[in-house]
Formats: structure tokens, sequence, C-alpha cells
């Protein structure tokens, strides 16, 4: 699951105790509100700080045979880093807020049934880092995270797995905000909802989202922006398996009733003299019912999508803020991807044996909206704007 | 946990009903996709301070008579079309385009504006793409039904009036794929395209300063099959009130010079490319309609070549052999070129300097050369009732109900 890599799931699941009986039965209830928050304020500069906000709620981490795993969640959880130097600027610091609930983790056993579910809890992750002076090297990362399951290098059978998150609205956002310049910043938003990640199926796995997804990344700055990156990102209802589908009977169901919004914007000023807008990428990425198979798919699937899926990046210089200097409002090497998905299926291979039938339906309701916006007055270099929406599409993959 | 149960359970019956049937007769995947809703892509580039140099009280001129182009049934499908087809995900002919079109070599002019696009690499570069209802495998597959019924729009705008861009070209593409079948085999296939459906394209810049050259381009592609090997049963709907239009503006405020403006656009409904078909129906009843617009001001020197193609095709199969073929042709299409001054007058007298291509087909069945020597029969019905309309001079061709064999 390389979109989740965040240090403080894989520290939570190391954490959580290994559960050893053979035929393992876990049920685990969560019922509560889990809250986060860190907070500096300073009127000089703040150099090196490390800000790391984590609610995680049910875990399992295991490495024997499982046979049947139940994980309810009713919470909200809130996590929050607040990072405020008034006048002295900020630099080489970092922020994380990591909301996290019902985790499976299992490592090399068999899995008869794993269920898990989120019903009305909502997860809100964000950063804010402000000052009047100038920002230098920051990172930012607000993750969200409802029913993920990773078996990954797990050579023992999955039979059924299912994920319902309902009525759980997830919320990322980033905010930057300096009266000076603004460089080497690195601004991340995640949503995700329904994750499986691992070797093979050998029965049956069910997706459900009904729920609403806002990532977003804003920077504001009075000055130049230089190096900087932002990606917003939501996914609900993804499956990826490294190796195949094998059961003819079996398969994968996708259920999404979705609003996905994901959305960059950078409110620039001007660096007299120089380019305000260097070597900046936004990217803004919704994806919803995502299937992969490396190798053959052997099975069925059906994806079902209902969704309004909004993916914008936006840069403005802001001419009112200061003067008409020479060059102002100059960009160099800006970026924009936006892109919407909605019913992928990507495999290696579909099944070829006489009995071993399958039948792959997409049905797609959308209202895919992907945009870029620059809008700027100076000298313009090295600009790419790419806006891209898909729905329904099946394709083999290449090697 | 009784609820969530319930929910399972609930889920499980619905993919039992719907998409878990157990069939023992079929081996090969069987694909449905059903589409609806819009899809907009949308890319928006403005370098302040902005004015509509187009009033709104302006209107473009009509067409008359002296706009309508002699029909020329001699000239094949250009190479450029093939190579625009090509540019769809994966090749939408797999790199075989040779067999849509002879190869040609590059004409003076193609080197010019090659050369050009090598010297100066697109910038800004604005890409809207929309994929609605896609199917691409590299195996045979057994039955595929595809249902679109969305709107998908894709818009480059450039609003540059005052601002000297010299370093680089500018390139805005569009591109719209709706119900799109790439496999080596299939036995049967449906497409339709539903009430409601539509593909627009839209690309505007509005300039000034200096640019080395401008492209606009524009793809609609709706209907498309592409099997290697062979197409059994293949039924392909393009209904009244569904249309594909492209429309490419350009307008250069006051002080714009440039060497090359190069305005293109393809719409591609129903089409079927196979080694051999059987059963294949067809109805085209849409509209197709490209528009090429550049508004010069005239007072600045002309750039020194203009490029504006629109090209429209309407069922077109390519095949080695077809048994049974029917083609139904209702629908309308349009190709408008023009070249205006800052009045909104035509400019006459460009010469050399306007390559102004139009190609409207529709009904067009090829067959090309057979691999093993058999005689195949073909049995062909092609009815066509059509409007098919260029403007401005320049090299057209308007086909339809054609047939050619290759062998």
């Amino acid at each position: 699951m390389k979109l989740l890599s965040t240090s403080a799931i894989a520290l939570a699941i190391a954490a959580s105790p290994v559960l050893a009986d053979e035929y393992t039965e876990i049920d685990q209830l969560l019922l509560s509100t889990q809250t986060a928050l860190n907070a500096i304020g300073t009127v000089g500069a703040v150099s090196g700080a490390t800000q790391t906000a984590t609610n995680v709620g049910n875990i399992i981490s295991i490495d024997e045979e499982l046979q049947h795993s139940v994980q309810v969640s009713v919470s909200d959880q809130v996590a929050g880093n607040l990072l405020v130097s008034v006048v002295g600027g900020i630099s080489a610091s970092s922020q994380e807020a990591v909301n996290a609930v019902n985790i499976l983790s299992v490592d090399d056993a068999n899995v008869f049934y794993a269920n898990q579910t989120t019903f009305f809890g909502s997860q809100l992750g964000g950063n804010a880092a402000l000052t009047f002076g100038d920002i230098d090297r920051l990172d930012q990362s607000a993750v969200n995270v409802a029913n993920m399951i990773d078996m990954q290098d797990n050579d023992g059978d999955v039979e059924i797995i299912t994920q319902l998150a309902i009525a759980t609205p997830q919320t990322a956002l980033n905010l930057v905000a300096a009266g000076g310049n603004v460089s080497r910043v690195g601004q991340s938003a995640v949503n995700a909802s329904n994750l499986v990640a691992m070797d093979d199926l050998d029965g049956f796995a069910l997706q459900v989202y009904a729920g609403t997804q806002v990532a977003g990344n804003l920077m504001i700055t009075g000055g130049s922006v230089e190096r900087v990156t932002q990606e917003a990102t939501n996914v609900v209802n993804s499956i990826d398996l490294e190796r195949r589908v094998r059961d003819e009977d079996g398969g994968i169901v996708q259920l999404a009733l979705a609003a996905q919004t994901a959305g960059n914007a950078i409110y620039f000023g001007n660096e007299p003299f120089a380019p305000d807008v260097v070597r900046v990428t936004q990217t803004a990425l919704n994806a919803a019912n995502v299937i992969t198979v490396g190798e053959e798919m052997d099975g069925n699937s059906f994806q079902l999508a209902v969704a309004s899926q909004t993916a914008s990046n936006e840069a403005y210089y802001d001419f009112g803020f200061t003067g008409p200097f020479p060059n102002a409002g100059g960009v160099d090497n800006l970026t924009q991807e936006a892109t919407n998905a909605a019913n992928i299926l990507a495999a290696g291979d579909l099944p070829n044996d006489p009995f071993g039938g399958s039948e792959i339906i997409q049905i797609a309701g959308v209202a895919q909206t992907a945009t870029n916006t620059l809008i700027t007055w100076g000298a313009v270099n090295n600009v790419t704007q790419s806006a891209t929406n898909v729905a329904n599409s099946v394709s083999s993959i290449v090697d | 946990m009784r609820s969530s149960t319930a929910i399972i359970s609930l889920s499980l019956g619905l993919c039992a009903g719907l998409a878990m049937a157990d069939d023992a007769e079929s081996y090969d995947p069987e694909i449905a996709q059903l589409l609806e809703g819009s899809q907009a892509a949308l890319n928006s580039l403005t370098i302040e301070p902005a004015f509509e140099s187009i009033p709104d009280d302006v209107e473009l001129p009509t067409l008359g008579p002296d706009f309508t182009a002699s029909y020329d049934p001699g000239h094949g499908i250009a190479g450029s079309e093939a190579e625009n087809l090509d540019t769809l995900p994966g090749g939408l002919n797999g790199g075989d385009t040779e067999d849509f079109s002879p190869a040609s070599e590059l004409s003076e002019d193609d080197l010019f504006r090659e050369t050009l696009k090598q010297l100066f690499p697109a910038d800004p570069v604005q890409q809207a793409w929309n994929v609605g209802n896609l199917v691409r495998l590299d195996r045979p597959v057994e039955n595929v039904t595809q249902d679109f019924g969305a709107v998908q729009t894709a818009g480059n705008m450039l609003d540059a009036p005052l601002v000297i861009l010299a370093d680089a070209g500018i390139s805005q593409d569009g591109i719209n794929l709706g119900n799109i079948l790439v496999a080596e085999t299939v036995s049967t296939v449906s497409q339709n395209l539903m009430d409601g459906a539509g593909q627009v394209i839209e690309n505007e810049a509005v300039l000034g300063g200096f640019a080395p050259y401008l492209t606009q381009s524009g793809i609609n592609a709706a209907n498309i099959i592409d099997a290697e090997v062979s197409i059994g049963t293949g039924n392909q709907v393009f209904p009244e009130g569904v249309s594909q239009e492209i429309s490419n503006l350009a307008d250069f405020s006051p002080g714009m010079t440039t060497f090359l403006v190069e305005q293109t656009g393809i719409n591609v409904g129903n089409v079927m490319q196979s080694e051999t078909m059987n059963d294949v129906d067809r109805v085209f009843a849409g509209a197709q309609i490209v528009e090429n617009t550049l508004i010069l001001n005239s007072s600045m020197p002309m750039p020194a070549m203009i490029v504006q193609e629109g090209t429209n095709i309407a069922n077109l199969v390519i095949a080695e052999s077809v048994t049974e073929l029917t083609q139904i042709s209702t629908g309308t299409q349009d190709v408008v070129n023009l070249v205006l001054d800052e009045n909104m007058e035509p400019i006459t007298g460009l010469g050399d300097t306007l390559l102004s291509t139009t190609n409207n087909y529709v009904n067009v069945l090829v067959i090309t050369t057979e691999v093993d020597g058999e005689d195949e029969v073909v049995t062909a019905i092609q009815l066509a009732d059509f409007d098919q309309t260029v403007a401005i001079n320049g090299q057209h061709s308007q086909i339809g109900n054609s047939v050619t064999i290759d062998r």
C-alpha cells in the first residue's frame, strides 16, 4: 500500500500486540472520540519542529491463522497540528496528522473471514503553518484512513473480505500562509476508505462506500513560491492484488456512492527581479472503485459508481498584494494535473479456461470535473496543464 | 453487527443476481459497461491584463454558396488523420494505421511544421482528456456491451492578449473517447450512444506578442472497435440528436505574430477494423461538426503557414473480409474552416499560405489485402441520406457509400 506509507500507521501496527492462537477469532468494537492536537506558537523563528498527531482505533496485526475478524467503528477522530511563527519564519519542520480506523495486517497465514465496518464516524486531519516571515523546508501530511487490509507477501489463502464505510466523511487539509517567500514545501492531503492490498483472493471481496471526501492544500504567500509540491488524493474502494483472483465463482463487488473533492490552490506574490513560481507541481486525484490484478483475474467483478468527482488545481498571482515589480508574476516550471477515475479494472489477464468464465460489469453515473487554472501577469515558461476524466475502463496490464 | 451482516447478505444476493451468474458455456470474459452523467476536463491559463477581444455582438459570417466546395472523390483518407488516430491511448489501431491509409512521404509543408515543432517544444502545453467506457485487452473477449449516455467536454483556454511567448510554441489538445473496444477477437459486440450523449471540444487561444507556432487539435471518437483477428456479430448505434463537435478558435490581438497556426479537428463515429467480420449492423444518424476559426489582425504580418484541417468519419469499416454488412447513415457532417480579419470578414488571397483541408466520409468500406488467398464473399448494404458541407476554398473530399477493394 504505497499510497499510505505513513510512519504513524506503521508504528501503530508494530506496537500492537501480536496474537498467536490458531483459529483466532477477533471482534473489535470502537465507540469513541479521539482527538490529537499539537500547537507551537512563537514570535521568533521556528526551526526543526516536528509535530505528529495520530489517532488509531481497531488494529489487528497477526501472523497466525485468522478464522474470523470483525472490526466495527462508530467513532470520530480529529488530528491537527498548528505551527505559528509571528515574524521569524519557519524552517526545517514537519507536520503530520493521521487518523486511522479498522486496520488489519496479516503475515503468512490463512484468513477465512474479515469484516471492517465504519458507521457514522468522521475523520478530520489538518495542518497549518503560519508566519509573516519566510518558510523554507516544511512537510505537511494529513492522512485519513478507514478500513484497510494489508496482506501483501502473505502466502496464506484469503476467502471472504467485506468492507463497509457508511456516512463517514473524511477531511484532510493543509494550510501554509507566509508573508514572505516559500521554498521547499510539500503538502500532502490523503483520504482513503476501503483499501485492500494482498497477493491472492481465493473467494469474495465486497466493498461498499457511501460518503464524502475532501482533500485540499492551500498556500498563500506574499512572496515567491519555489520547489513546492501539492498533492490532494481521495480514494474509495480499492483492491490491489499482486497475483490473482482464483475462484471462478467468487470475485469482487464494489459499490460507491461518493462525493469527492480534491483541490490544490496557490496564491502567490512577488519576488522582485525573479520568477515568482519556480518548480511547482500540483496533483489532484479522485478515484472510486479500482481493481488491479497483477496476474490473472479468474472471477467476476461488479463495479457501481454513483459519484461526483471534482479535481482542481489553481495558481493565482495575487497582484493586489504586492506592487508591479519587473517580471511580476513570472512562472517558470509549473505542472498541474487533475484526474478523476471511476470504475477501473486492470488485470494482467482474464481467464482462458472453459470453466472459469468471468463477467465484468461496470455501471457509472458520474459528474466528473477536472480543472487546472493559472492566472498571472508575467512571463510563463514550462507550464503543463493536464486534465483527465476516466469512467468505466477495462484494460490489460502490459509488462 | 446484525445490520452489517444484513447488508453483506443483501449485497451478496445482488451480486448473484447481477454479476455472478455462473455460465459454464462462456469461456471468455463478458463485459458490460454503462455510463451516464458528465465528464468535463478544462484547462485555463490567463496572463493578465486580459480583455475581450471578440465583442459579443459580432456574428461570424454565415456560409453562402461560394463556400460550398466541389466533390473530390479521388482523395483518399489523408495520412495525418491516421497519425492522429494513432495518438489515442495505446494506438487505436495498434500501430496498424498503414492499413488505414497509404504511407506518404513528408511534404515540404509537413517538414516545415515538424521542424518548427522540434526547434521549439511546446510551452505551455494544455491537454484535456475524457474517457468513458473503454475496454482495451490484448486477448479475445466473448461478449461486450457498451452503453454511453454521458456528455464529455474537453476545453483548453489560453488568454494572453499582450504577452510575448517567444521561445516556445503553444499546444492545446482535447480528446474525448466514448465506447472504445480494442481486443484480439470479439464474438459479439454492441456499442450504443444513448439519448443525451455528446462530445464537445473547445480550444481557444487569445494571443498577442510572438510565438513560433500555435497548434490546436481535437479528437472525438465514439463507437470504435479494433479487433486484430475477427469480429463476429457487431452492432453500433449513433442516434439522432447525438453530436460530436470540435471548435478550434485562435484570436490574435494586434501585435501577434507567428510562423505557423495549425488547427485540426477529427470526429470519428462508428468504426470497425478487423481481419474478418461476419454480421455487422450500423446506424449513424448523428451530427459531426468541426469548426476551425482563425482571427488575424490585418495590420500584422501573416503567418508563414496556416493549416486548417477538419475530418468527419461516420460508418467506416476496414477489413479483409466482410460477409454481412448493413450501414445506414442519415446524419450530418460539417467542416468550417475560416480565416477572418479583425472585422470578422474572411481574408482572401492567402494563396499557398493557407492549407485548408476538409474530409467528410460516410459509409466507407475498405477491403484490404487478404492473407491466405481465399476468395471471400462481401455482402454490403449501404444507405446514405446525408448532408455533407465544407466551407472555404481548399482541398476537400466528400465520400459517401464508398467501397474500396484492394486485393
